[in-house]
């Protein structure tokens, strides 16, 4: 369809004013973490760089960083082993209840985090008796970073069928060695994909953890929600804020590097 | 928590509406081809159940199984139904009670209005959006398109505290919507704000690759027809994403009524002014009111099995 020229302003506008909404704010916040008035005064009367050397000096913020990379990472590894096995499962074999297999794993994602949450503390607390802690967070997290590697991998073993693996098995090859050497290579740029959207979410997440971690453990949202109406925390939440703007970009990036370079995953 | 996840969701949407997709359904004439030259490996390829059982795969099959139903559920099953449980444990009663107290009909509709206007906002947006990325060409779309997907990408908190800086009573721009008298933050407008900023990938992802799919013959068949332009989307264009597009409100909305982290922030938390439904069980269950905390929460996940389900129905070919 040609647009007409008008349709196009008016699509333009549309494009325009939604990502107005998500952009300005996200200056805002950007700048204002080298604005060098404490109250961010505007337009700012100088720039510094001196918040984000109070933020990279405070310990809270250190531990916080430590625990959510903690996190991040413990909850991507579950996920890239359980998210690969049950994808493996559910596509490669078909057993009773198949559909609704599927469908559980999946649900994590759409169930709001706030009833994920207080699912899985009431089951640590008085069923299952573990103390809530870093692992709590990990387990909570992997919930649904399960299902970004679930959906990365169904969707790759859809695409490559077993042409590859069964010519592998004819010229001998034991199932290990074709996994190793043939299945393996297929998934990589899947799982990384997966991987990655798994630690972006981890990193990000909030209400999950609020109800999973025990007394003491501070993700980095964790932080900034405790510490965002301080107003003598202000410059250095702004900062971390402003960090995590800039960190988010990696796995978008990266995604679409990855969709470039394999025109299949897009 | 639902951000990224609808990435991927639209990686296998993509997939699923690919050409070269082999489907396990559908016969691939090639492996069929195949299983019948070779008795070793081949011939069981497209028909697991008949494989005699034993050896490394059969084993393989049982341990996959048995980790992946253990895993669901104890993570899954086992913490849903306990909510579930201790909601329906008094009877049928206690839950309607505890969803018909003035603070929860009121969270009803707050995040009924929030979501409706979040949603309404972003299928405009998206299948606008997508109307210009598939059928326009311009220079930097690919930087386009990774600027739309970036909100998922972000906090919801550092959402909430960007719009606070930009919105928020002391600052220039919030001061003089203010003046105005249109309050943002801690009011409706703010929380629209924030589950716009969300969601707004989910659309523009869903409609994307049916338009590229889709092609523009027809369209050019109805303009050269005499459609006018306006008439060619609404009868062509239209219909033809009609359920992609349905795919992304859903996915869109469930989005909405579940969003926290963001709300959260941008709200207020007012008992009774801005508290959503998510917001509602949060504090009812700080407050120690855990039967209303259940009861609220069984409801949101009672929407999101059906928000699943439609989705599920609505995905093409899946």
């Amino acid at each position: 369809m040609n647009l007409s020229r008008t349709a196009r302003a008016a699509l333009w506008t549309a494009l325009v004013l939604g990502l107005g909404v998500v952009y300005v704010p996200l200056g805002v916040v950007v700048l204002n973490s080298f604005n060098s008035d404490r109250t961010f005064g505007w337009p700012p009367p100088g720039f510094t760089l001196q918040w984000w050397g109070a933020a990279w000096r405070s310990t809270g913020v250190r531990d916080a960083l430590w625990t959510s990379v903690q996190a991040g990472l413990g909850a991507t590894a579950i996920a890239l082993v359980l998210g690969t096995m049950a994808a493996f499962a559910v596509q490669r074999y078909r057993f009773f209840g198949r559909d609704t297999v599927s469908l559980l794993i999946v649900l994590p994602i759409a169930l709001p985090g706030i009833v994920t949450g207080i699912a899985l503390s009431n089951t640590f607390h008085s069923v299952l008796g573990v103390p809530l802690g870093l692992f709590t967070v990990i387990v909570g997290h992997a919930t649904f970073c399960v299902v970004t590697v679930y959906n990365n991998v169904l969707a790759r073993l859809r695409r490559t069928g077993l042409n590859m693996e069964e010519a592998s098995a004819d010229l001998g090859a034991d199932t290990f060695t074709t996994f190793r050497l043939v299945t393996f290579p297929m998934m990589r740029s899947a799982l990384l994909a997966g991987g990655l959207l798994a630690f972006a979410l981890s990193f990000d997440e909030i209400i999950v953890t609020t109800f999973t971690a025990g007394a003491g453990v501070r993700t980095l949202p964790i932080w900034i929600f405790e510490n965002l109406f301080r107003p003598n925390q202000a410059p250095v939440v702004n900062v971390v804020a402003a960090a995590l703007v800039i960190v988010s970009v990696v796995p978008i990036y990266l995604a679409q590097r990855l969709s470039g370079g394999d025109p299949q995953t897009r | 928590m639902a951000e990224s996840g609808t990435v991927h969701e639209n990686t296998t949407d993509a997939n699923t509406t690919d050409p070269n997709t082999t489907d396990e359904n559908t016969a691939d004439p090639n492996t069929a081809g195949e299983s019948t030259a070779g008795e070793s490996a081949g011939a069981t390829a497209r028909n697991r159940t008949v494989r005699p059982g034993g050896g490394p795969r059969g084993v393989s099959r049982y341990v996959l199984r048995v980790i992946a139903i253990g895993y669901l559920f104890f993570l899954l099953v086992l913490p849903v139904a306990l909510i579930v449980w201790r909601t329906f444990g008094d009877g049928l009663v206690p839950f309607v009670e505890a969803l018909t107290s003035p603070s929860a009909l009121h969270a009803f509709q707050v995040t009924l209005v929030v979501a409706l206007w979040a949603v309404a906002l972003n299928t405009v947006f998206g299948v606008g959006a997508a109307l210009l990325l598939v059928r326009h060409d311009f220079p930097g779309k690919r930087l386009l398109g990774a600027f739309i997907d970036l909100p998922v990408a972000v906090s919801p908190v550092v959402v909430g505290l960007a719009l606070i800086l930009l919105y928020g009573r002391f600052s220039p721009v919030g001061g003089l919507l203010e003046s105005w008298g249109l309050q943002i933050i801690f009011s409706t407008p703010g929380m629209v704000l924030a589950t716009v900023f969300v969601a707004l990938p989910l659309v523009v992802r869903s409609v994307v690759p049916v338009l590229e799919e889709l092609g523009d013959e027809q369209e050019q068949a109805a303009h050269t027809l005499g459609a006018s332009r306006f008439q060619t989307f609404l009868r062509i264009t239209l219909p033809g994403i009609r359920s992609a597009l349905a795919y992304g409100v859903v996915l869109c909305l469930a989005r909405s009524l579940g969003e926290y982290g963001a709300v959260a922030v941008v709200s207020g938390r007012l008992v009774d002014q801005t508290q959503t439904l998510t917001l509602f069980v949060e504090e009812r269950f700080q407050n120690f009111d855990q039967p209303a905390a259940f009861a609220a929460s069984t409801a949101l996940a009672l929407l999101a099995v059906v928000t699943l389900l439609l989705t599920r129905l609505l995905r093409p070919k899946d």
